[in-house]
């Protein structure tokens, strides 16, 4: 049985069946979407600038190489579509450099947290993360891309991203701990 | 204790939450777009094929062409006996018809030199209109 995968779509979309393009907004649309809300924080414009991305990767799609993932050729053209426009509006590109370190976090306790309420703390604590930590983070454990394929969507050093990693998974840690302190008070 | 204290732990919840998503029909949206753009592409393609020079081109070729003779016959009267217009009326006889022959030719010579370059461009510009848009179609890759 034939495995239908990026490269056989995008095969499909580079032989004229464009409709199998669909593909591919179905099942990066959310990553997209969301990398471009975090940088933008307005539903309409990010969803302007997904849109925008996705039209630039299909423009582009014959320049598409194939020697790294779909998805990571198509993360670089959102990532730059977001700084671009950044550029342009002149907003702030939030980096973590701008954000004070927190000091070293108390080890996480998870216990008495209903487990259906972890994924919302967790979400809501990638939220108050920096942009380019926001993105790190859900390139690395969301979209599980290596170091390497981090580098070359946001055009940083390795070294760059494992530090950047390592300070944001710390943030993260600390703004988890914050709000299970305050569900807790709220709860006694 | 539950603990979060390596990358599998954080790993699986975050792989739990729901990430943002657009609207319901921004799949249909992206799609209309790229259906627009492949239009564009084909439509383009079509304009490249298109004949460079148009109905206008060749009507106003036409009429400088018609300008041309009329100058060329015209001053060639001028300069003729006055009798030439009946012997031109009189037949086509060898010595006659070689005489206006080379009168025309010896008008030609006394032109202006703008004309000589307003054919020469003229000339150029059909010869682009003949055989460039078959090179451009041979050479443009006909992506769907």
């Amino acid at each position: 049985m034939e495995i239908k995968d990026d490269i056989w779509y995008l095969n499909k979309v580079l032989s004229g069946d464009t409709q199998c393009f669909t593909y591919f907004v179905d099942k990066y649309k959310n990553v997209v979407f969301s990398i471009a809300l975090k940088v933008l924080r307005n539903h309409e414009d990010a969803e302007e600038l997904a849109q925008e991305s996705f039209i630039k990767a299909y423009k582009s799609l014959h320049t598409f190489k194939g020697t790294a993932q779909f998805s990571t050729w198509l993360y670089r053209i959102t990532y730059n579509n977001c700084i671009s426009e950044v550029r342009k509006r002149k907003l702030k590109f939030v980096s973590a450099d701008d954000v004070q370190l927190p000091d070293e976090p108390e080890e996480m306790n998870f216990d008495g947290i209903p487990s259906e309420n972890r994924a919302k703390y967790v979400k809501a604590a990638l939220d108050k993360l920096p942009q380019d930590e926001y993105t790190l983070i859900l390139l690395y454990y969301f979209e599980d891309k290596t170091v390497d394929e981090i580098a070359a969507i946001t055009k940083m050093t390795d070294s760059n991203v494992k530090v950047k990693l390592f300070r944001a998974r710390k943030k993260l840690q600390t703004f988890l701990n914050e709000m299970l302190k305050e569900e807790l008070y709220t709860i006694l | 204790m539950k603990t979060l204290d390596n990358d599998k732990e954080l790993r699986k919840l975050l792989k739990e939450i729901q990430l943002e998503s657009p609207s319901k029909d921004f799949t249909l949206k992206v799609m209309d777009r790229v259906w627009e753009e492949k239009a564009a592409v084909v439509k383009t393609g079509q304009v490249k094929s298109e004949r460079i020079l148009g109905r206008g081109f060749w009507i106003i070729i036409a009429l400088f062409v018609l300008l041309f003779l009329a100058v060329v016959l015209f001053s060639n009267l001028g300069t003729a006996e006055s009798g030439q217009l009946s012997k031109l009326a009189e037949g086509f006889g060898t010595s006659s018809a070689s005489e206006r022959y080379q009168s025309v030719f010896s008008n030609l010579g006394s032109l202006p030199l703008s004309i000589g370059g307003i054919l020469l461009a003229s000339s150029l510009l059909v010869f682009i209109d003949k055989f460039l848009p078959g090179i451009t179609e041979k050479l443009t890759p006909h992506k769907a």
